[in-house]
């Protein structure tokens, strides 16, 4: 225990209440770092290799720049000898982050990155947050309907943590209570988007729902020529804006979404060459995206749920006949979820997940209804310093599926043993059948300071 | 029930059984759910079962037979046949022209079935006549339309003399294609794909219902292709006219034992269940649904009810003992007692099963075995976890006739008053008993002496089923249908043209022919003396084979050029360098098999066999022969496992090698008194009934198990007299009754099955597990009450091995005495001005102030000494009775950012709202509201506590002072508080708390609680104390778990009442963006 960070802790605290008096504090007093060692290991269980060994520090700095507001820095150095993941020097000449949002790498095996760097400050009862941060919508685990602010790193697929593996962004966002609603507002100058590996790393995707496989008879032995994406560049024209209403009515916590973005994968625009082969000219898309979400709980159990539509969405279409090898169509997609919760030790919470789409076309390569389920089970033991959980993701039509096995130990207040293992089966043409092949069991140990 | 009374008059046990059934009943609803599912997944697999009735699926498919068999197959192009007859009463025999004309038709419409190879249709309408000419010879089909040897006309009586005549010329087609006599001839057609067997034979028998058969003519269908085919068939219907009635007769006897529906329902969820797994894993793991297969459901419908039998027996008991008590305690109590016996039990049977897995060779009873102990172990999990949810669940109502109270001192109904009397009589008479029991035991010896290992395939029918005749039929009247094949192979090509080598194997058919039951032998030795015979006039003398190759190589070459060269290839290959040699047998039985094949293999070794040439027993009488030649063995084997398991764990479960060897005598009786039912019934020991024995060994010893239990609890409490043995029969005898009921009845209803190898089965298991079952009764008792071992008697210190240790169990009892004495004698201190409810009233009375700001730390220490800190910033709010509260973790990083915001409202009815945010997740997460009685996050305090700070929900307990006592120098008043009914004990998991308030600042100073089960859990201490802006206020508490020996210390600071808090703080959207 660290008295002087309690203090600080209680003094921003007492910063965002009227008539607190923060400014008397010396800087020391108002500004506190603390930061997370983490060590993770995954060996391939297929053939014993080294699949990551990350050293990750994430630094945070938290300073009380009153009048001025409460600034937050996060940063990550991260260090992966095992250079699996993303083997060797990065190509960043056609990187699909922004330049703001950029990884530094130092070597094949070094990446340092600023995870978040943003001010909160109050006016009135406007609260902003402005700098690169994250911004969570929804209210599912694990499944993305409304979770679209910000886009992904796909390094380990979905294996991280969610906070992990989101990109933040640079943003700006305000609150502002309106009634009993809250009314939020997003501009995201960032056009950054989903951060895929590339051909050689243990997640590069490979199913045929989001990398296009070209028939042969366009081929015929001809090349095929994949081109940088198009990417959005006018600035205030190019940017993502949305607003989220939310309230709480009658013991329901509810919310109303509009996002007007881009879709955060490139779509791959399909042209045959004169002569055989086939050219490709990704292209990122406007879409609107409109949803809502609604969450209760009844006794031990808790109901979840969220559903959108999104305008001009686009999907891959490997028929030949195709005029550019995808089609466009709107998708409506939904989660329900329902928790129980028993003895505050034990959750189990299952998801459905359907995304619908209008009648896809003949060489499409997702259904009109995809459909994913999911199950976790987590139990804590010993005063919550263990906590098991297992968590399945199945897909129904691709009959593919992931199931994720953890064991957590807080050994010290500080220190936290991980152990777990990911499992992928199914279809290798599914989602998370694809990484059949990397199947792995992890260890990792997280240090506080 | 009220659970103060629990508490003084009959304390609910606290052993760790009755835990895990308190904790299994509190999850009822998931594990219903998560059952029912199961039962639905594991289910959803087995329309996928595949059906074998083959005969090459009892063999191992790596079993050098049927790999040899194979290849034999592979090279001559052989298939399991379908084999069509048509038997005339007609003097001229089948050489009627109606009859021939029938033979052709047939044969057209056989070649038409989609799944027979037109190519190896085999028919007098299909075959050719060798004859000689002028110039050479002739082949020519015996109903050649235009033809130079058979010139009438088809289908007259001329052409009939013809056919008829040249039969006669041609021993190769007497007893293979037309009866010796001319009474049949047969139409042999080969499947293209045997798995296809089913269908072939339903349109070979469709074909045969519609042809025009003149009168006197006879049509059977039989052969292996048929025999597999059909059996399909004839299982599948067997199945669904067996299984629904051990599912009705399973029914009638819980009806029977228990007189309601609850009893009758729940068991066979139990059963669906464990049939769902055991056939669904089946098909989930690739194995085939075999003949034998049908008999594992009707076994899993009697064994998996067997668990439930005992458990709603013992609820019942438990019911009357304790009319008022809970429900759920009855169940936990029940389970507590019947989960033991259960267990073993159902060890005890999967052993038996697992036994029958280990020592078989034969694939149906190897998975047998193994499906079998999955549906046991799946029985045992549904009936521990799913059986006692359910009986949660399941509205309550009176106790069951049977087990009402009466106003003797037996019960009253039929079967306990029965069992009283059985008892009597018993242990009167245990002399002659046991008398009884060894001439048993020696009639049984002496019977497994004359037992005959044998098995057929056709026996799988029914005498009166048609394909049993048709085989039968055939077999009388043609060669037979079996086929013992040798193969000859030779070093080089042609070396078949070779007459020494021919000489050898027509030497072979000699040999075949001498043997029983072979009634033919055809090679392509056959076909070259025909050939010699032609190209030298017909002449009789000619029927031999000639000494020079070049001749025999020519007469090959003659034939191919008027008939098809492919007329061989059943008998010999392309290159002339192996042949086969095929004798007909017209029995299918091991009995005959087993002398067929070693003489012709001793043949082959001393005789045949030579540089250049040798011969390899094959083809299915030698396959039949391999897999049924080790049942035997395996059935030994499968004995000597089963009964050595089931012992070693009875001796274990016992501790006494002499409780062990008492409790098996029950199943070596039922097993020898099934031997001798066999060796003396001549009943023979095959397929079905080899499996009779693991199985009835591992049922069987389930009821000795019980009884030797029950006596040896009956004898602890009573000491072993025949007053005590005697209370073994009206209980635990009733419920035998009822198990051994439903075991030998579900067993029984196999023999209304069509398949007799599944009536002997089921007959036999019935015969035993009804003898264990009476040894159990009568042997068992009367032994014990003549040997009185030592393990029965009384202990002089009480160590019972199956029950949780005591002693800390006792030690927490004292614990909860110590303490009650503590407080009652406190309670004689001078008589309180105030009443329990008063003091409340006041402590909930207490200033706390309308807002508050505060820090605190979290110091959780385990029982090791091992602490983590944890500090937090937490914010309090009232709004009118509205009680808003938020907490933002700060240390360790780890969890810094956890918040966690409450809406705690005025109206007990009405759930808290919560809501955690988890940085991991950057969401607010809306959580179900804990019950109250849950600990707060990883501490040892409840929510409850933590919401309401010192202070108690008046509506939740019935309150009594109940004196007063010094603590930390204070006289507190000491105040008892009961929940006021179940579902707030269930939800404060409490029941009682005892609090010692000071009246000073109206706090309890020193708080005990007391779990569900009257365990002292928690102590709750005060450690400071300070008046903050004039508000007495909890600076330091401790809790300390004395279960789990987990200990909190919450320490607050920085505490202000006068700091208004902002009322925005108390909102999802500050939860998320943190301090």
């Amino acid at each position: 225990m660290q008295p002087s960070k309690v203090i600080g802790g209680v003094v921003s605290a007492a910063t965002l209440l009227p008539g607190a008096a923060g400014a008397q504090e010396s800087w020391t007093d108002r500004l506190d770092w603390r930061g997370i060692v983490d060590i993770e290991l995954a060996i391939e269980t297929d053939d014993r290799d080294l699949q990551k060994w990350d050293f990750v520090v994430e630094p945070e700095i938290t300073a009380d720049l009153a009048p001025l507001g409460d600034l937050t820095v996060i940063g990550r150095v991260r260090l992966d000898p095992a250079d699996e993941l993303e083997p060797g020097q990065r190509d960043t000449s056609n990187d699909v982050r922004s330049p703001a949002s950029r990884r530094l790498f130092a070597g094949d095996a070094a990446d340092l990155e600023l995870r978040e760097f943003f001010l909160d400050r109050y006016v009135d009862d406007v609260f902003l947050r402005l700098g690169k941060q994250q911004i969570v919508w929804g209210e599912a685990d694990g499944l993305r309907v409304l979770d679209i602010v910000n886009p992904f790193d796909f390094r380990e697929f979905i294996l991280p943590e969610f906070e992990d593996y989101r990109i933040p962004l640079w943003t700006a966002q305000a609150e502002v209570p309106i009634g009993p609603t809250i009314a939020q507002f997003v501009w995201i100058p960032d056009r950054t988007y989903d951060d895929v590996p590339e051909a050689d790393g243990t997640f590069a995707f490979t199913s045929p729902r989001v990398v296009p496989r070209p028939p042969d008879i366009l081929v015929g032995g001809g090349p095929v020529i994949v081109e940088a994406p198009d990417r959005p560049d006018t600035v205030i024209i190019d940017d993502d804006y949305g607003i989220r209403l939310t309230a709480f009515v009658g013991g329901w916590d509810l919310s109303a979404n509009y996002l007007y973005h881009f879709q955060d994968q490139p779509i791959p625009f399909r042209h045959a060459l004169p002569g055989g082969g086939v050219r490709f000219t990704p292209r990122y898309e406007r879409t609107h995206t409109i949803g809502g979400t609604f969450t209760n709980a009844f006794g031990d159990f808790t109901i979840r749920g969220e559903a959108a539509y999104s305008t001009d969405r686009f999907f891959i279409d490997n028929d030949a006949a195709s005029a550019d090898g995808v089609f466009e169509t709107g998708e409506f997609g939904y989660v329900l979820g329902l928790d129980y919760q028993h003895d505050a030790d034990l959750l189990i919470s299952g998801q459905v997940f359907q995304s619908i789409i209008e009648d896809p076309p003949l060489g499409a390569t997702r259904d009109q209804v995809d459909t994913n389920l999911t199950l976790l089970v987590e139990q804590e033991f010993l005063n919550d310093t263990v906590t098991a959980s297992g968590l399945l993701i199945q897909n129904v039509n691709d009959g593919d599926g992931l199931f994720q096995a953890a064991v957590e130990y807080q050994w010290r207040s500080n220190v936290i043993l991980r152990a777990g293992a990911d499992i992928f089966y199914g279809d290798e043409d599914g989602l998370n059948g694809q990484f059949d092949d990397a199947d792995r069991i992890t260890l990792g140990v997280e240090i506080g300071f | 029930m009220y659970l103060h009374d629990k508490a003084h008059s009959d304390p609910f046990p606290n052993t760790p059984a009755h835990n895990v059934f308190w904790r299994i009943t509190a999850l009822r609803w998931p594990i219903i759910l998560v059952s029912l599912a199961l039962i639905a997944v594991t289910g959803a697999f087995v329309p996928t079962l595949v059906n074998d009735t083959t005969a090459d699926g009892f063999i191992d498919p790596d079993d050098p037979a049927l790999v040899y068999r194979d290849r034999v197959e592979q090279i001559f192009g052989l298939k399991d046949p379908i084999v069509t007859a048509v038997i005339t009463q007609d003097e001229n025999g089948i050489f009627e022209p109606a009859a021939l004309e029938l033979v052709e038709w047939l044969t057209d419409r056989i070649e038409r079935v989609s799944n027979v190879d037109p190519a190896r249709v085999t028919s007098l309408a299909t075959e050719n006549h060798v004859v000689g000419t002028f110039d050479g010879m002739i082949v020519e089909e015996f109903f050649e339309r235009d033809g130079d040897h058979f010139r009438a006309p088809v289908h007259t009586p001329e052409r009939g003399v013809e056919i008829r005549d040249a039969i006669a010329d041609f021993p190769l087609y007497q007893g293979s294609l037309v009866a010796r006599d001319g009474a049949a001839t047969i139409i042999i057609s080969e499947l293209i794909d045997e798995d296809g067997a089913e269908a072939t034979y339903d349109e070979i028998m469709a074909i045969v219902a519609e042809a025009p058969i003149p009168d006197g003519v006879e049509l059977h269908v039989a052969g292996e292709g048929a025999v597999a085919g059909y059996l399909a068939t004839y299982i599948e219907r067997d199945a669904q006219r067996l299984n629904p009635v051990a599912g009705i007769v399973i029914t009638i006897v819980l009806a029977l034992a228990f007189f309601s529906v609850r009893g009758a329902m729940l068991p066979n969820v139990i059963v669906l269940g464990t049939v769902a797994a055991s056939l669904g894993l089946m098909a989930a793991s690739n194995v085939s649904f075999y003949v034998i297969t049908n008999g594992l459901i009707v076994n899993l419908i009697g064994i998996a009810v067997a668990g439930s039998i005992h458990i709603f027996s013992q609820y019942y008991e438990e019911m009357r003992q304790r009319p008022d008590a809970d429900k759920r305690q009855i169940v936990v109590r029940a389970m507590a007692v019947m989960w033991r016996p259960v267990t073993l039990t159902t060890v005890t049977t999967a052993a038996g099963f697992l036994a029958l897995a280990a020592a078989a060779d034969m694939p149906p009873i190897r998975y047998f075995g193994l499906f079998g102990a999955v549906g046991i172990v799946v029985a045992w999990v549904y009936s521990m976890t799913l059986l006692p949810a359910a009986m949660t669940l399941w509205p309550r109502k009176r106790l069951p006739r049977p087990f009402r109270e009466t106003t003797t001192e037996t019960a009253d109904d039929l079967s306990s008053r029965f069992m009283t009397g059985f008892g009597r009589s018993v242990l009167a008479r245990p002399r002659i008993i046991l008398g009884i029991a060894g001439l048993v035991a020696v009639a049984g010896m002496a019977g497994a002496t004359q037992i005959i290992a044998n098995d057929a395939r056709i026996d799988n029918f029914q005498p009166s089923e048609p394909l049993y005749q048709a085989d039968h039929a055939i077999n009388r009247v043609m060669d037979g249908t079996y086929y013992l094949d040798v193969m000859v192979e030779t070093a080089d090509r042609e070396d078949l043209h070779r007459p020494e080598n021919l000489r050898r194997i027509e030497a072979l058919q000699a040999f075949l022919l001498t043997l029983p039951h072979v009634n033919g032998a055809t090679s392509v030795v056959d076909y070259i003396k025909q050939m010699h015979r032609a190209v030298n006039e017909n002449r009789i003398e000619y029927y031999s084979l000639p000494d020079d190759p070049l001749l025999i190589a020519q007469l090959f070459f003659l034939y191919n050029a008027s008939g098809d060269p492919t007329d061989f290839q059943e008998e010999v290959d392309y290159d002339y360098q192996r042949a086969l040699v095929r004798a007909n047998v017209d029995r299918g039985a091991y009995i005959t098999n087993s002398v067929l094949v070693p003489a012709v293999e001793r043949y082959l070794a001393e005789a045949f066999n030579a540089d250049g040439i040798t011969g390899t027993v094959t083809g299915r009488v030698n396959v039949d022969y391999h897999w049924i030649d080790g049942i035997a063995e395996n059935h030994a084997w499968s004995v000597a496992l089963s009964f050595s398991a089931v012992l070693l764990m009875v001796v274990v479960v016992f501790r006494s090698v002499l409780g062990g060897v008492i409790a098996v005598i029950p199943v070596g009786m039922s097993v020898l008194l099934v031997y001798a039912v066999m060796g003396y019934g001549g009943v023979w020991l095959g397929v079905g009934t080899s499996m009779f024995a693991a199985i009835a060994i591992g049922l069987g010893v389930d009821f000795a198990i019980h009884t030797v239990e029950r006596i040896r609890v009956l004898a602890r409490r009573n000491g072993l007299s025949d007053e005590a043995l005697l209370k073994l029969f009206p209980s635990t005898g009733r419920a035998l009754l009822f198990n051994f009921l439903a075991v030998a009845l579900g067993f029984g209803v196999l023999v209304t099955s069509d398949v007799p190898p599944l009536i002997e089965f089921g007959s036999l298991v019935a015969v035993a597990v009804s003898t264990a079952f009476l040894a159990a009764m009568t042997v068992v008792p009367a032994l014990i009450k003549l040997v009185r071992p030592a393990f029965l008697s009384p202990p002089s210190q009480e160590i019972d091995m199956g029950e949780p240790k005591r002693a800390p169990v006792a030690g927490l009892g004292l614990a909860v005495l110590v303490g009650t004495g503590l407080v009652l004698s406190a309670s004689e201190a001078p008589a309180q001005t105030l009443s329990g409810l008063e003091v409340m009233q006041r402590v909930e009375a207490r200033d706390d102030g309308e807002h508050v700001t505060r820090s605190f730390t979290l110091e959780l220490t385990d029982r090791n000494g091992s602490t983590r800190v944890e500090e937090t910033v937490g914010f309090r709010q009232d709004f009118g009775d509205e009680r808003r509260s938020i907490i933002f973790y700060t240390e360790p990083t780890n969890v810094r950012g956890t918040g966690f915001l409450t809406f705690d409202y005025p109206n007990p009815g009405v759930d808290d709202d919560q809501w955690l945010y988890l940085p991991a997740l950057r969401r607010v997460r809306r959580i179900s509201a804990s019950d109250r009685g849950d600990y707060f996050l990883g501490t040892d305090f409840t929510y409850e506590e933590i919401k309401q700070e010192q202070k108690v929900e008046l509506s939740d307990y019935t309150f009594e002072a109940i004196g007063t006592e010094m603590v930390d120098g204070v006289e507190t008043v000491v105040v008892e508080g009961i929940p006021v009914d179940e579902a707030i004990a269930d939800e404060l998991r409490q029941s009682r708390a005892v609090w010692r308030v000071d009246p000073n600042i109206w706090m309890s100073r020193l708080t005990d609680y007391y779990d569900i089960n009257g365990n002292h859990v928690r102590t709750v201490r005060l450690e400071r104390v300070e008046r903050i802006d004039g508000i007495d206020t909890a600076m330091q508490v401790f809790v300390e778990n004395h279960l789990t020996g987990h200990s909190t210390r919450l320490t607050f600071a920085d505490v202000d009442y006068e700091a208004a808090v902002d009322a925005q703080l108390f909102s999802q959207a500050r939860l998320r963006r943190g301090l």
